[in-house]
């Protein structure tokens, strides 16, 4: 198991934050850069980072305004987390990557690898949110600012919302292990949702003809995954029934074996 | 009055990775840098505000104690001398050779041992309360600041919540109290050990030994009775009353705390 530090850069919007686990001795492979859903940090890639850190340079980097990143002056797009992403390479003088990212990280790497199409190699995906005009609605009111209350609702609910859509056996400790990322910022910890609702997957995916694997776990967008595939060029969607948020520390082995294999296939 | 950028870092030290806010001024004033210490179980983010304004003159830095914040946890339940040792780990990578300190509750203690650890050091010290326990209030608080398992339903958080909402002082708002709030649910397996070590530490046999000029604040909060017993137990030290303030002072009175806290800094003695 690879030791995870966490460490600063600057970026565009101030002080970038990210984790990092590697190999002992660089072995070649590509370096795999993961991004996060809204509104957590990287902190939800702590344990299988000190997997996938054994075989390759793995670096989980909090999206501005998330975790300990400096946050935008403003609400900011998918294409904005994906150049301060962009600049992090440069920062850290990573040429070829392969990208990891979760909710609305999925949609950072989607549009890092339309920015940057040669500097990435492959993409592993969890879901690709592909939205009805109704749905989309649905979601901006269901992730829209959080007023903080007296009675302490506003903690509950996220915290409900956190179990409710947790894979069966996911323990409160569990869940407690990540939840205070969600508790950050909460006066902009919205603007990952809003930024996620305004970026079309359905656009980006025909754009992108990397690799892609897209895992499709049974949680709130399993049944929106399915829409990608008549638009992947070069993917494939593997489904992870009875698999739901949590799965990166519950299922850490299997979720790590399912990357790595994808990534060290020939292309 | 001038604020500085507050930036963040990370060090190595006894427990791992240790994670620090640090405001520097523009011009080396030749002034001793200012550590200060967070009470429990919040992190260095508490002084974020202040370090702003007091690293207009002086380097300023603010770390999280080992196990809170994003510094890395021991692998026991610690006591203050294993967080004084640590910020003296700290110190030395960052090649801090004479010091002020500043503490708030838990971190109060700390800036007591890490004065008495390294005397040659540490020039002076400010105190945020002073934890000074009877046998009962001990029991008492140990009981109420015990590990709180977690519930299913999140009636945990909202135990916690409230809790922080009774003791949030005049001024400090939701929002403030929001910002923060995440670190006090961090590591919930680990985050009575700040308590703990400060529940252990014989402040009213400590603060005696220590021969450093000390300011203790003592705002209207849940420690200013116990701090009242300070009294007598300073070498070289007085109480200051912050009359109306409570927590949040620092974010909410930011010049004017940090105008008490270079007056004696700075003065003679």
């Amino acid at each position: 198991m690879a030791r995870v530090t966490k460490h600063y850069i600057d970026g565009r919007f101030g002080q970038m934050h990210y984790r990092r686990a590697a190999p002992a001795r660089d072995n070649g492979k590509a370096p795999l850069l993961m991004f996060h859903m809204s509104p957590y940090s990287s902190v939800i890639y702590d344990t299988i980072m000190a997997m996938l850190g054994d075989q390759r340079l793995t670096i989980a980097i909090d999206t501005p305004g998330f975790g300990n990143s400096d946050p935008p002056p403003s609400p900011p797009e998918v294409p904005d987390y994906a150049a301060a992403m962009g600049e992090v390479m440069d920062s850290l003088k990573l040429r070829g990557v392969d990208l990891f990212g979760f909710h609305t990280g999925s949609k950072i790497a989607l549009e890092l690898a339309i920015q940057r199409p040669a500097q990435v190699r492959k993409i592993v995906t969890v879901s690709a949110s592909i939205f009805t005009d109704a749905e989309l609605a649905e979601h901006r009111d269901t992730y829209k600012k959080t007023e903080l209350t007296d009675d302490g609702s506003h903690l509950v609910k996220w915290w409900q919302s956190a179990k409710r859509w947790s894979m069966k056996g996911r323990t409160s400790e569990q869940i407690a292990k990540v939840f205070y990322a969600r508790t950050m910022a909460p006066s902009i910890s919205w603007w990952g949702h809003r930024a996620a609702f305004n970026y079309k997957t359905a656009d980006a995916l025909p754009k992108v003809g990397h690799p892609i694997l897209i895992l499709n776990p049974e949680d709130d967008i399993w049944t929106l995954t399915p829409r990608a595939k008549p638009l992947l060029r070069n993917g494939r969607i593997h489904d992870l029934p009875g698999w739901s948020h949590g799965f990166l520390d519950m299922k850490p082995v299997e979720t790590a074996t399912l990357i790595q294999d994808f990534l060290d296939e020939p292309a | 009055m001038t604020r500085v950028q507050v930036r963040r870092d990370y060090a190595d030290g006894r427990f791992g990775q240790m994670h620090y806010r640090i405001a520097r001024p523009q011009h080396d004033s030749g002034k001793p840098p200012l550590l200060c210490f967070h009470m429990s179980p919040n992190s260095g983010r508490i002084y974020n505000t202040f370090i702003g304004a007091m690293g207009a003159d002086r380097v300023a830095v603010a770390p999280d104690t080992p196990g809170f914040g994003d510094s890395d946890p021991p692998s026991l339940p610690p006591g203050i001398e294993d967080f004084a040792a640590a910020i003296g780990d700290l110190m030395d990578q960052l090649k801090l050779r004479q010091v002020d300190v500043m503490g708030y509750h838990t971190g109060s203690e700390t800036c007591v041992a890490l004065a008495l650890a390294r005397p040659q050091q540490v020039r002076k010290l400010i105190l945020t309360s002073a934890p000074i326990f009877s046998a009962e209030e001990l029991a008492e608080h140990r009981n109420r600041y015990a590990h709180e398992p977690l519930s299913e339903d999140g009636s945990h958080l909202v135990k916690k919540w409230k809790g922080h909402l009774f003791w949030c002082g005049p001024g400090k708002t939701r929002e403030m109290l929001g910002e923060e709030f995440n670190d006090a649910i961090r590591n919930p397996m680990i985050s009575w050990w700040g308590h703990n070590a400060a529940f252990n530490y014989d402040m009213a046999g400590q603060m005696p030994k220590v021969t450093q000029p000390m300011l203790v604040l003592n705002p209207d909060d849940d420690l200013y009775t116990h701090t009242l017993r300070a009294e007598g137990k300073m070498q070289r030290g007085r109480i200051l009353h912050l009359k109306g303030w409570g927590h949040g002072y620092l974010n909410v009175h930011t010049d004017e705390a940090a105008k008490i806290v270079r007056g004696f800094l700075d003065g003679e003695g």
